[in-house]
């Protein structure tokens, strides 16, 4: 079944319509959960943020505060952005000194919020099936930060090379990694 | 914002490392708000990375330094091979050249030296021992066609005859070429091949007598030359030993 458009969501809640909150809940939950996460690097402050995003998003619908439908992704994008920086705020009133650009340089590399079990054992399968060189590769890519320009510079072969090593181990890494998923589930 | 646009700038990617510029940061969110697609891609993403920094911790994945300290790659081995193999030529020159050659040429004069002695001596034999003596009075048989109905043709062998010689005289016939088989019941005793005929029209084969002992033989005569094969005469011979 597809899901409903944003007019449809926006006219839906409006006119009190049973179940349209949920489907809005259901069309953006994941991915404001993936971004409160990804800045408040806490899994416990991330359920958080998304739900007070979600109360107000749907509170200013209701309200007809949304200036078009077309605009609802922005909306609730810039309402996460607000109760994040609420989130910080309040931590700062409490004493807890971090700031967001503090905490990206503590945590630049998100390790801790999205590494698994099952995302190690898929690494783990596509770097068995990496070459030497490949390695190296995915390496300065993921490790040393360096760009495709640099490594291929360093490496004396084309971008294009370097893009390609890094999406065929993405792409196994993820059939892999979803195989796992799957096999969790059920 | 476009998906091949985020391809082209590996948007994905640069998003997960933190390294877009906040208008950048901005439109990609708002994207992946609404695209399932690159939601997908971009948690890929984001395990992924995280998978590699803990794979380098764990020692999964090595650096530049530790992978060219321990595994030169392709280029270094096919380096390591080629300089081996250029050092084991190099001793095998060596060892031809310094050892095995003087062995060799001392092996051949020793190998002429010998040849020539035997050489020396073979002719010392041949000049010591009489040559095999002809042999004179060798028995002769003339053999008729046994399809005439004639009597076997007779021949009594002395125990000094050494060859005896059948006289066949075929008739005329297209084949220049003759083989002779010799029969003792339905046993091969013994073959004679490529017989010609002579100016006389007639055919002469020498046999050993020692592969003829006394008893009855049947000697067939096969055209052969120009094909196709095809007997042209069989014969009757009884032997006989004092």
């Amino acid at each position: 079944m597809l899901s409903p458009t944003d007019t449809e969501l926006v006219t839906n809640i409006q006119n009190g319509q049973m179940g349209a909150e949920s489907a809005l809940y259901e069309k953006y939950s994941a991915k404001v959960y993936y971004l409160a996460l990804r800045e408040s690097k806490s899994h416990h402050d991330a359920e958080d943020v998304r739900a007070e995003t979600f109360l107000r998003v749907i509170q200013a619908v209701r309200g007809n505060q949304v200036r078009s439908a077309e605009a609802l992704p922005a909306f609730i994008l810039g309402v996460t952005r607000n109760v994040l920086r609420e989130l910080y705020a309040r931590r700062k009133q409490a004493g807890d000194d971090i700031s967001t650009e503090a905490v990206h340089l503590l945590t630049a590399s998100h390790e801790h919020i999205f590494l698994d079990r099952e995302v190690q054992l898929a690494i783990e399968k596509t770097i068995q099936r990496l070459k030497s060189r490949e390695r190296t590769i995915l390496h300065m890519c993921f490790y040393e930060e360096l760009s495709t320009e640099e490594i291929a510079r360093q490496m004396s072969i084309a971008p294009e090379r370097v893009r390609l090593v890094k999406s065929r181990a993405l792409k196994r890494f993820r059939e892999l990694h979803d195989r796992m998923k799957m096999r969790k589930v059920f | 914002m476009m998906h091949s646009e985020i391809e082209k700038a590996e948007t994905i990617e640069r998003y997960v490392r933190n390294q877009l510029a906040p208008a950048e940061r901005q439109a990609f969110e708002e994207h992946f708000l609404v695209c399932d697609e690159c939601f997908g891609k971009l948690q890929a993403a984001e395990h992924f990375a995280a998978g590699m920094h803990d794979a380098v911790k764990h020692g999964l994945l090595p650096g530049r330094s530790q992978t060219q300290g321990t595994n030169p790659g392709w280029f270094g081995w096919a380096f390591a091979a080629t300089a081996c193999i250029a050092l084991i030529m190099a001793g095998l020159v060596g060892w031809a050249y310094f050892a095995r050659m003087p062995q060799l040429r001392g092996e051949l004069r020793q190998a002429v030296t010998q040849l020539k002695t035997e050489k020396q001596s073979q002719t010392r034999t041949e000049q010591s021992v009489p040559l095999v003596q002809a042999e004179a009075n060798v028995p002769l048989v003339m053999l008729q066609a046994s399809r005439a109905g004639e009597q076997a043709a007779r021949v009594v062998l002395k125990p000094n005859d050494m060859q005896l010689v059948l006289w066949i005289e075929p008739g005329p016939s297209r084949y220049r070429d003759f083989r002779m088989d010799v029969f003792s019941g339905d046993h091969l005793v013994t073959s004679v091949d490529h017989l010609e005929l002579s100016q006389y029209g007639a055919l002469a084969a020498g046999l050993p007598t020692k592969q003829l002992p006394s008893g009855d033989f049947r000697i067939t005569l096969t055209g052969q030359n120009p094909p196709p094969a095809a007997l042209a005469g069989e014969y009757q011979l009884q032997i006989r030993r004092p």
